[in-house]
């Protein structure tokens, strides 16, 4: 079974293939560095809310 | 002796203003400025004579500001790095600010002497060395948004 991976090109379907593909869609956020500021924002709500919970408890 | 807490927060801030400050020169800065540069073939000027010196007082402002930070909590230390009822807010600023040190002092400068060329490192070492610095900065880049908000949580957000 073969798929096609966003034009770049063709492989066979499993899970490294998967993988290779998906590295070539979704790039590390901390890549740049809009990426690196967002993932501190959302990592500072989930934070929050993980405190919030717990401080509630 | 009424004083000590006092000092120790000054401390604190001053070194981790340096710190942070130069977290993000490193990141918001040199990074790209080191691209432009290696374009033109001057990125020595950054790599010779800027990094090194922005890379003594980093990592040294880390420690001060992790020890003022020790200091301050005194015998509050064990409650904040346990989650203990009041402490939950600057314990999680504690813990975000320990895992920064150590990457600091584990990754960023081990990898960075041998970018310098502080310690021997054939070029396979260097380029290995420089991503894990640099995602290793990112990411602390990263855990100090949260760990700047928490710092600032524990007396002044309510929650």
């Amino acid at each position: 079974m073969t798929f096609e991976c966003c034009g770049v090109g063709t492989g066979s379907l499993h899970w490294t293939s998967v993988r290779a593909c998906e590295e070539k869609i979704m790039k590390n956020p901390l890549e740049s560095l809009w990426g690196t500021v967002i993932t501190g924002l959302v990592l500072t709500a989930i934070l929050y809310y993980v405190a919030k919970l717990t401080m509630g408890a | 002796m009424d004083m000590l807490p006092g000092i120790y927060r000054w401390i604190h801030i001053m070194a981790g203003i340096m710190w942070v400050g130069l977290l993000y020169y490193f990141n918001f800065v040199q990074v790209a400025a080191v691209k432009s540069a290696q374009a033109d073939g001057t990125a020595a000027g950054i790599t010779k004579h800027v990094a090194p010196r922005a890379l003594f007082f980093f990592r040294w402002a880390a420690l001060a500001t992790w020890l003022a930070g020790a200091a301050l909590l005194g015998s509050n230390f064990v409650a904040a790095f346990t989650f203990q009822p009041g402490f939950q807010k600057i314990g999680i600023g504690a813990w975000l600010g320990t895992i920064m040190l150590l990457n600091v002092w584990g990754l960023i400068w081990p990898n960075q002497k041998k970018i310098l060329g502080l310690v021997p490192a054939t070029d396979e070492q260097k380029n290995k060395a420089r991503r894990i610095a640099f995602l290793t900065s990112r990411a602390n880049t990263v855990l100090s948004v949260p760990m700047l908000f928490f710092m600032v949580a524990q007396t002044h957000i309510p929650m």
